[in-house]
C-alpha cells in the first residue's frame, strides 16, 4: 500500500517519526527523573544510616570513655581520703569501680569497632588500653599502701599521696587527653560523612527538578504536537501522565528535602546536642575529681585549682582573672559548652551549676577535716544535683535524636515504594497515548 | 528551557561554593613564627629558622601535604596575622585563652608545658616558687599573658614591666630593672642557652601552658586535620625525638611525652 503514494507518504513518514521520537524523549526524561529521585534516596539514606544507625551511635557510645575513667580516678582519690571509720563508703566505692572499669571495657570495644578502616585511632585505643592495666597496677599500690597505714579520715600519709600521684598523673596527663581526642576524631568523622552527604542530597534534589521539568517539557510538548497534528483537543492518557510526572517531581522533591531536613535536624539537634552536652558532663566530673585532689596533695593545690578554673571556663566560660573572681563574676549570660542552651533549661541549669560553684568556693575557704566533711556531704550533693540535671538533657537530646532519624526512615519508606510505581505508571500512560496515533500510519 | 536551565546551573555552582575557606585547598601554607626565641624559633648565622616550633611546623605540614612559607612576626602580631588573613597558621608558643578563642581557633596543642621562673643567681634562694614574686618586678613581654597569670590568677601581686621582646628582659634582669622572668618553661631554657645569661632556673612548675597552633576562625577542616597530624606524630615517636633533640639537656622534665588533650575544633 506505501507503493503507490510517493511525495505525501515522505510527508507523512515524518509524522510518526515525530511522534516518536517525542514519546521517546518523555520516555527517557521520566527515566532520569526516577533515577534523579532513587539516587537522592540512596544518598541521603546512606547519610541517614551513617549518622542514624552505624557512626552515630557510637560515638555517642564513647563518649561516655572519659567521664568513665575521671570517675574511676576519682574514686581511687576518694577511697583513700576517707579514713577507716568510712569503711562502708569506701567498700562502696570500689563495687562502682569495678562498674566502671566494666564499662570502659564495653566503650572501648565499641571504639574500636568505629576505627575499623582508621589506624590512627586504633593506635589510640590500643595505647588506652595498655594505660589503663599501668593506671590499675598504681591504683592498686596506692590502695595497699592506704590499708596498711590504716589512717583516719583526711590527708594520708605521704608514701600513699605519692603512690596516687603516679596513677592520677597516669590518668590525667596520658589517659584522659587521649580519651577526650578520641571523642574529638569520632566527631570529625560522623561530621565529614554527613557534610559530604549533604551535598550530595542538595545535588540529587536539583537534578530532580531539573529531570522532571524537562520531563513535562517533553509531555506537554508531544501532548500539543498531537493536538495539532491530529486535530484532538486532549490525549486523556498523555494528561494522565503529566499529571503523574508532576506529581512525581513534587512528591521527590518534597520528600527529599524533608528526609534532609530530617537529617540536619538529628544531627543539629541531636547529635551535635548530645555530644557537646555529654563533652560538659565528662569534664564536669573531671572537675570534681580536681576538688578530691585538691584536698589530697596539698603540695599541688594550685595546680588543682588552677586545673579546676581551666575546665570551668571552658564548660560556662565568664571573663575573669581567678577562681574567686569567676566565681563572683558568673551570671546566667556565660558562653562555652553550656552556653548554646536555652530557655528554661538554661536557668535550670544555671542554678545547678552556680550551686556547685558556690559550694566550691566554700570548701575552699576551709581547712583539714571540716573541708572534707563538707567535700563528703554538701559540696558532693551540689555536684550529683548539677550532674543529673546534665543527664537529664542528654537523654532528652537523645530521644529527639532518634525521633527525627525515625521521622527520616518514614519518608525513605514511602520514596521507595509509592514514586517509582507513579512514574512507571505514567510511563505506560505515554506509550497508551501515543500507541493509536502511530498505528494510524501503519 | 535553556533560560530555566541556566538557572538551574546557577543553583548548582552555589551548592558548590557553601563550605568555608580552608588552609587544606591550599598547597603553600603561610606560618607566622617568632624569630627571637632560642631553641623554639630563631634565626640561625645561615638565614634559615631553626627550633622547636619550626621542626613541629615542618613536620606537621608535610603530614598535610603542604609546603610553607614563612612570616617573621613579634608576639603583639600573633593574632592580628590571623584576622588579618595574612597568615594561615600562627606557631608562636601561644597558649589557649577563652579571649583569644573569640577571634581566632586553635589546633592541638602540640605540647603541654609548665610556667617556670629565671632568677639572678643571687636570688636563688630567696625566690623559691611563684608566691616569692611578691613584691617583686618580672618581665611582661608585650601580647603574652604570662604576667596576668601570676598577678590576676595566683593572686601574687607582683609588679609587671612592659617590654618588647625577651632578649629585652634579659638586659633588664641583668641591669636590676627587674627580678624574675617567668614564661613557659621551654622559653626560659632556651634563654638560658644564650651567651653571657648567667641565670637560675627556679623549677617552680607552676600553671600548666598548652602550646597550640592558631588557626582562622572557622576552618574546621584545616584544624581537624592538623590535630590528626598531631597524634600521628606522637604515635610515630617524632614529638618525642624533636623535643629530646631541642630540650634533651636543657634540664626540663621530659619523662611523660604524650598527646596532649585538644582543645577541639568548633
Amino acid at each position: 500500500m506505501t507503493v503507490t503514494v510517493t511525495p505525501p507518504v515522505r510527508r507523512a513518514a515524518a509524522v510518526p517519526r515525530r511522534v516518536r521520537t517525542l514519546a521517546g524523549l518523555s520516555l527517557l526524561s521520566l527515566a532520569l527523573l526516577l533515577a534523579a529521585i532513587l539516587a537522592g534516596a540512596a544518598s541521603t539514606g546512606a547519610s541517614l544510616r551513617t549518622i542514624g544507625h552505624d557512626a552515630g551511635p557510637q560515638v555517642l557510645a564513647t563518649t561516655g570513655l572519659y567521664r568513665q575513667m575521671s570517675e574511676m580516678d576519682a574514686l581511687v582519690a576518694e577511697t583513700l581520703l576517707l579514713g577507716r571509720e568510712y569503711g562502708p563508703q569506701q567498700q562502696a566505692d570500689l563495687t562502682a569501680y569495678d562498674q566502671r572499669r566494666l564499662e570502659i571495657s564495653e566503650s572501648l570495644l565499641k571504639a574500636y569497632r568505629l576505627a575499623l578502616d582508621n589506624p590512627t585511632e586504633q593506635r589510640t585505643v590500643e595505647a588506652l588500653i595498655e594505660g589503663l592495666g599501668r593506671y590499675e597496677r598504681l591504683a592498686a599500690e596506692a590502695r595497699l599502701l592506704d590499708r596498711q597505714s590504716g589512717h583516719t579520715a583526711g590527708q594520708p600519709p605521704a608514701p600513699v599521696v605519692a603512690a596516687y600521684q603516679r596513677a592520677t598523673d597516669l590518668m590525667h596527663r596520658e589517659l584522659l587527653p587521649k580519651a577526650y581526642n578520641l571523642t574529638l576524631e569520632t566527631g570529625t568523622i560522623v561530621r565529614r560523612a554527613h557534610d559530604a552527604e549533604r551535598s550530595a542530597t542538595a545535588l540529587a534534589r536539583t537534578a530532580v527538578v531539573v529531570t522532571g521539568l524537562l520531563a513535562l517539557a517533553c509531555l506537554v510538548g508531544l501532548q500539543t504536537y498531537l493536538t495539532r497534528r491530529f486535530r484532538r483537543v486532549f490525549a486523556p492518557a498523555l494528561v494522565v501522565a503529566t499529571v503523574l510526572g508532576a506529581a512525581g517531581l513534587v512528591t521527590g522533591a518534597v520528600l527529599i528535602e524533608r528526609q534532609g531536613r530530617a537529617l540536619e535536624e538529628a544531627k543539629r539537634g541531636g547529635f551535635d546536642a548530645v555530644l557537646t552536652l555529654t563533652r560538659a558532663r565528662a569534664i564536669s566530673r573531671s572537675m570534681h575529681g580536681d576538688q578530691s585532689r585538691y584536698l589530697l596533695d596539698p603540695g599541688r593545690k594550685d595546680t588543682y585549682e588552677h586545673t579546676f578554673l581551666d575546665k570551668a571556663r571552658a564548660i560556662a566560660a565568664v571573663e575573669s582573672t581567678s577562681l574567686p573572681d569567676y566565681q563572683s563574676k558568673l551570671g546566667p549570660g556565660f558562653q562555652g559548652l553550656l552556653g548554646g542552651v536555652t530557655g528554661a533549661d538554661r536557668t535550670r541549669l544555671f542554678t545547678a551549676y552556680q550551686r556547685f560553684q558556690q559550694a566550691d568556693a566554700r570548701m575552699r575557704g576551709m581547712s583539714g577535716a571540716a573541708a572534707i566533711k563538707f567535700w563528703d556531704g554538701e559540696l558532693t550533693q551540689a555536684y550529683e544535683g548539677y550532674d543529673k540535671l546534665l543527664e537529664e538533657l542528654v537523654r532528652r537530646h537523645e530521644s529527639d535524636f532518634e525521633r527525627a532519624i525515625d521521622s527520616g526512615d518514614g519518608a525513605l519508606e514511602t520514596l521507595w515504594r509509592l514514586v517509582p510505581a507513579g512514574l512507571a505508571a505514567g510511563a505506560l500512560l505515554v506509550l497508551a497515548g501515543v500507541w493509536p496515533r502511530l498505528r494510524e500510519y501503519r | 528551557m535553556r533560560r530555566l536551565l541556566i538557572c538551574l546551573l546557577l543553583l548548582l555552582t552555589a551548592c558548590g561554593t557553601a563550605r568555608p575557606e580552608s588552609l587544606v585547598d591550599k598547597d603553600e601554607v603561610v606560618v607566622a613564627i617568632r624569630s627571637d626565641v632560642p631553641l623554639i624559633s630563631f634565626k640561625g648565622p645561615d638565614g634559615a629558622y631553626h627550633g622547636f616550633n619550626i621542626d613541629v611546623a615542618e613536620n606537621l605540614v608535610s603530614r598535610l601535604g603542604k609546603r610553607i612559607r614563612w612570616l617573621e612576626i613579634t608576639a603583639g602580631d600573633q593574632l592580628t596575622v590571623l584576622t588579618g588573613g595574612r597568615a594561615d597558621l600562627v606557631f608562636a608558643h601561644m597558649s589557649v585563652t577563652p579571649e583569644r578563642k573569640k577571634v581566632i581557633d586553635f589546633a592541638g596543642p602540640y605540647h603541654v608545658d609548665f610556667q617556670d621562673i629565671a632568677v639572678r643567681p643571687a636570688d636563688k634562694d630567696a625566690i623559691r616558687d611563684v608566691r616569692d614574686l611578691e613584691g617583686r618586678r618580672i618581665c611582661w613581654v608585650r601580647g603574652t599573658n604570662i604576667a596576668q597569670r601570676i598577678v590576676g590568677e595566683r593572686r601574687v601581686r607582683a609588679i609587671p614591666v612592659e617590654a618588647p621582646d625577651y632578649n629585652v628582659c634579659l638586659d633588664m634582669i641583668e641591669d636590676g630593672r627587674i627580678d624574675a622572668i617567668s614564661t613557659n618553661a621551654q622559653i626560659l631554657a632556651g634563654l638560658l642557652t644564650k651567651p653571657g645569661v648567667d641565670l637560675h632556673l627556679v623549677g617552680a612548675t607552676f600553671n600548666e601552658q598548652r602550646t597550640s597552633i592558631g588557626v582562622r576562625k572557622g576552618d574546621v577542616d584545616g584544624c581537624e586535620e592538623l590535630n590528626r597530624a598531631i597524634t600521628q606524630m606522637y604515635q610515630d615517636g617524632t614529638a618525642h625525638m624533636l623535643l629530646d633533640k631541642w630540650f634533651g639537656r636543657s634540664g626540663i622534665d621530659l619523662s611523660v611525652i604524650a598527646v596532649p588533650q585538644f582543645e577541639g575544633c568548633s
